[in-house]
């Protein structure tokens, strides 16, 4: 009797620490909804991210070793890239779109502008194998880390087998980008009581809410949803944005919305980077063109501000940076990465 | 002329263990053949859900993923779950992956992307690739897309005639090289197109 209690006991404990490990791991807000990622197939453990941490900032995963994913996406810019309005590849390539942020991942179904990609685990395969950003082959990448005691290592820590396959380099790289959360801006500090806004921002608040949160729903500051952002194609990138993907002429020039955190470390804006201030993007969505390009759409009004609306809709955007995430040591390049060339 | 491309053997003999075999054929050709071992450079295809229908009714579910390399002759062959050596009726599997599986994530073994069934710059499965070349062009069909309208997976049921013999599943290649001769050479993304020579493939496996 006593055994079958201690044994029920030991089952309880298993279980619960289970979810007490993924709680540490993936520190989900209360007022976050449901993550869209399925972790059952991916449960987090924590050598399983720092594998993930190491290939993210290793450049080896690029044909000449020069661009890592943080090229692009480096975490002081909110996984942007500040420098360029579009993405820069291998050999000083140029591609076509704008590199988006990274954080609050796993509440994404779809990703790049278009929703090309169709799952996190998918995501590294695009930028891995488009000549314009890395220019690899996941198999190529695999047989050159296949080589390398340091990743042999990683990987047995992280899946408790030698075996490198490509299921296991996409787990591992979904499973760092699941732990940016970007969840300690003002905005959220407010939202759990433990700051107030300011009159500036409350105004800005209801200006928001007034105009903006049809697209940008609160608390991730986007739908993910795919729409118009009323911007003239440009010709030289020839870029269509979500009909590239599903071919249907309704999706013609709509592109992924993006969330508004941690838009002071993200700029510049839109599918192709040609915003450097906010301002600009005010002033486009409140250009008479695009109001009048609005009220032709169904379920959208134009947007309408005056010059001190706009002020104080921008003190309430900049509510939302989060800088405990973008200055997060966890989500820096790992020193351990040195210690590989070494070898 | 009948070519039997990359025969795989096959042991009539073999009762105790049903065994099903996949083949390809190309039958009495109206296409110049230039090179024979060109013109089907490269053919591969997932076979999912594969299940036996028994004669009394059973259903028996095989492994939920194959992939069918044709440069990989062991690959052909599958050994059928058929522990009570029971009376096969039909065999019945999806030519290609379905949308549940292509949205779901990584997978690894037969679905793993580094088996070059995976499109990298748009999520989803190639659930069938054949290259090669006709007469005088090179010819590249990777049909795949799981959403609609675009869905490419196709159900494919076959009798089979003799229940005890293992079970040969043949894909005549000619009709499909015909198709991509009259129509398309180069089918590499979702499309109707795609869907309709998916369908076009499911609809000509047959099995002796």
């Amino acid at each position: 009797m006593a055994k079958n209690l201690l044994a029920f006991l030991a089952v309880v404990i298993f279980l619960f620490s289970f979810r007490e490990a993924r709680k540490v791991l993936f520190p989900k807000p209360s007022y976050f909804p449901k993550p869209e990622y399925n972790f059952k197939n991916n449960p987090l453990d924590s050598n399983a991210i720092k594998l993930g941490r190491y290939l993210f900032f290793d450049p080896v995963l690029s044909k000449d070793s020069t661009i890592s994913c943080a090229s692009c996406h480096s975490p002081f810019n909110a996984f942007a890239h500040t420098d360029h309005s579009l993405s820069h590849g291998i050999n000083d390539t140029i591609g076509r779109r704008n590199a988006p942020t990274l954080f609050n991942l796993a509440w994404q179904n779809l990703f790049m502008w278009d929703g090309a990609i169709n799952h996190l685990d998918f995501q590294a395969l695009a930028p891995l194998s488009s000549p314009a950003e890395m220019g690899e082959s996941l198999n190529h990448v695999l047989q050159k880390i296949n080589k390398q005691t340091f990743y042999e290592k990683a990987f047995k820590a992280a899946f408790d087998s030698n075996e490198i396959s490509g299921e296991r380099f996409l787990k591992a790289l979904s499973q760092f980008q699941l732990t940016l959360i970007s969840a300690n801006s003002k905005y959220d500090r407010v939202r759990l009581e433990k700051e107030q806004f300011t009159e500036q921002e409350k105004r800005g608040y209801l200006l928001f809410s007034q105009n903006c949160v049809s697209c940008h729903i609160e608390p991730l500051f986007s739908s993910y949803e795919f729409e118009s952002n009323f911007l003239p194609l440009n010709a030289f990138l020839n870029d269509n944005g979500r009909v590239e993907v599903t071919l249907n002429e309704k999706d013609s020039m709509k592109f992924k919305v993006p969330s508004l955190r941690n838009l002071s470390f993200s700029f510049p804006y839109m599918h192709d980077g040609r915003f450097t201030k906010l301002n600009e993007v005010l002033n486009h969505y409140t250009d008479s063109t695009v109001q009048a390009q609005f009220l032709k759409s169904i379920n959208k009004s134009p947007i309408y501000l005056s010059g001190d609306e706009k002020v104080d809709l921008i003190a309430f955007l900049l509510t939302l940076n989060d800088k405990e995430f973008v200055f997060n040591p966890k989500h820096r390049f790992p020193k351990e990465l040195l210690t590989k060339t070494k070898e | 002329m009948r070519l039997v491309l990359l025969f795989a053997f096959l042991n009539s003999l073999h009762l105790t263990a049903q065994r099903i075999l996949f083949s390809a054929e190309i039958e009495d050709s109206t296409i110049e053949i230039l090179d024979e071992s060109n013109v089907v450079s490269k053919l591969m295809f997932y076979v999912s859900d594969l299940q036996l229908e028994t004669k009394d009714g059973d259903v028996l579910k095989m492994a939920p993923y194959y992939l069918i390399d044709f440069s990989n002759s062991s690959s052909l062959l599958l050994e059928a779950i058929n522990p009570n050596k029971k009376e096969v009726k039909a065999i019945q599997f999806k030519l290609g992956i379905d949308s549940i599986t292509n949205v779901s994530g990584a997978f690894g073994g037969a679905l793993d992307p580094t088996k070059g069934m995976y499109w990298s710059w748009q999520s989803g499965y190639i659930n069938f690739k054949m290259e090669g070349k006709t007469v005088n062009e090179n010819y590249i069909l990777h049909l795949g897309g799981y959403a609609s309208p675009f869905s490419a997976v196709q159900k494919v049921v076959l009798p089979v005639g003799d229940s005890i013999k293992d079970i040969l599943v043949i894909l005549p290649l000619q009709e499909i090289l015909k198709e991509i001769l009259s129509k398309h050479t180069m089918v590499m993304s979702p499309s109707l197109e795609a869907v309709s020579i998916s369908e076009k493939i499911a609809s000509s496996f047959y099995t002796r």
